[in-house]
């Protein structure tokens, strides 16, 4: 296991497109942070960290991307293969696979969280930032679960890298739209479209984000437990398709 | 030509990815149209051009359908055998272009009927002249043309499928909100109390940037209907088909295919 990481570690660090990412992380964030305050569609502003929290939307959106031109070569040149030759179990591969990205997603976020801190001029107490940046770690551990299940278990590239990005885009239109249906119906509707939104990794970006409405909102005990559900979930049913699946 | 186009159609047809990208653009249509229905009283009367609305997704499908469409052929080696029995790399390339097209055109009439579904027997048949609708429709055909040519124009100068669809939904990503903060933009300047009658360089640049991005012209025909620019939008779209499909046809032709 921590072979196949370190693998995986030192042949992600030689990819420009996470460098590139990372950089660019840092920059958007910053510029966001200092200038967000110019930008009308942005409400329940407390500080300047609040700017930030809707530049972090960059980070599912770069992994959505990141993950399939990462992962995609594991089936072409018969990676993953080999490794199973090599005698590690498809738990053992599934896992460092999982690491391996989370550990990318890390780097975006200590990228993100250093330009959001330089940024802002002014910040909220120290246990809120330690508290939005655990809820954003969690919600994007939960949004790579998701994205290696496909990649793990799809082996044509091009679809991949289009069902993983299109899962972005279509989660990002879908917590909107069911935001926008929020306000069209009742208290106990609105409490079961609320546990929808934050069910999706996207739509817990979007409860922490100055674009939501306080209705989307939950307590920030309930989005780490869902966000744990999801994760457990999605590792459980991931694994067990891996395991039977035909690699050629 | 006969033959690859009737190869391509029924390829078309057989693929999932085409057949999701209808199935979504006719969900999409159905879902805001249904909202559309319920926010609006009873007796309000039709909902003119709501059969547009679905639309604002579709450079994206069109992204990924094309990608994972065009992929298939180098990954299968289907070109290989195009090209060795006797078809010129040109042909094959505007094959290509027609198929896709056409499967675009597809999507953008099961828009049209998905939301008709919902809209005419909820408000009644909608009241706008028939060939008004037809002119909008002819616009955002040029636009879907548009968004066609550039991913296959990705799909041609890049080696790597992966990257290839990665850079289409990019780049088809990026025009839209270009599009969209065009289309903001020039809104906000009209609405500007006591604008100046004078015409700066910003303001060509946008008022250009606004008849030439695809994106903008689809939200120009979803609130205006016909836009006023629709004659300079048509030619537009039409030079970049040109544009983009002549160049994918010359690198395709230097490309070296295994």
């Amino acid at each position: 296991m921590k072979n196949l990481f370190n693998a995986y570690f030192s042949r992600m660090l030689r990819q420009k497109f996470l460098l590139a990412g990372i950089v660019l992380a840092f920059a958007i964030t910053y510029w966001f942070t200092s200038n967000g305050s110019g930008l009308n569609i942005l409400h329940r502003i407390n500080s300047d960290f609040d700017f930030s929290l809707a530049a972090a939307l960059g980070i599912p959106a770069f992994m959505s991307l990141f993950t399939p031109l990462f992962l995609s070569a594991e089936y072409k040149g018969g990676t993953i293969r080999n490794k199973l030759i090599c005698g590690k179990s498809r738990g053992e591969i599934y896992f460092a696979t999982l690491l391996s990205v989370t550990a990318a997603m890390l780097l975006m976020t200590a990228a993100w969280a250093a330009g959001a801190l330089l940024g802002a001029g002014t910040l909220p107490a120290a246990g809120v930032i330690a508290w939005t940046i655990a809820k954003m770690i969690l919600y994007n551990i939960a949004y790579l679960t998701i994205l290696v299940f496909i990649s793990l278990n799809v082996t044509n590239e091009a679809a991949v890298t289009a069902i993983e990005f299109m899962s972005f885009q279509f989660s990002f239109f879908a917590v909107l739209m069911l935001q926008m249906v929020m306000g069209m119906t009742g208290d106990g509707a609105c409490k079961v479209i609320a546990m929808m939104i934050n069910l999706i990794p996207v739509g817990q970006w979007l409860s922490l984000s100055p674009l939501a409405d306080e209705s989307i909102q939950l307590s920030s005990s309930v989005q780490l437990i869902l966000s744990a559900v999801l994760i457990t979930a999605m590792i459980v049913y991931g694994m067990t398709v891996f395991r039977k699946k035909d690699i050629k | 030509m006969i033959n690859l186009l009737s190869v391509g159609y029924s390829k078309l047809f057989k693929n999932l990815a085409f057949r999701v990208c209808l199935i979504i653009m006719a969900a999409l249509p159905m879902f805001l149209t249904a909202v559309s229905v319920s926010k609006t009283a009873p007796g309000s009367g039709p909902l003119n051009g709501i059969y547009n609305t679905g639309m604002i997704f579709i450079g994206l499908l069109i992204g990924a359908f094309v990608s994972v469409y065009i992929s298939q052929d180098h990954s299968e080696k289907t070109l290989n055998n195009k090209i060795m029995a006797g078809y010129s790399r040109a042909v094959i390339y505007l094959a290509d272009f027609i198929v896709t097209v056409s499967g675009a055109l597809m999507m953008q009439l099961m828009c049209i009927l998905a939301s008709s579904l919902i809209a005419v027997p909820a408000r009644g048949m909608y009241t706008e002249p028939f060939a008004d609708a037809v002119k909008q429709q002819f616009i955002l055909f040029c636009v879907v043309a548009v968004y066609t040519a550039l991913v296959l124009l990705i799909c041609t100068v890049i080696n790597s499928k992966a990257h290839a669809v990665a850079v289409s939904l990019m780049a088809v990503m990026v025009m839209l909100i270009a599009g969209i903060s065009v289309y903001d933009m020039t809104v906000r300047k009209g609405e500007a109390p006591a604008a100046s009658t004078e015409v700066t360089t910003e303001d060509k640049v946008v008022k250009t940037l606004y008849n030439v991005l695809p994106q903008s012209q689809m939200y120009a025909v979803m609130e205006e209907h016909i836009p006023a620019d629709a004659a300079k939008m048509i030619c537009y779209d039409a030079a970049a088909i040109a544009v983009m499909t002549a160049a994918g046809i010359v690198i395709f032709k230097k490309k070296d295919i295994k």
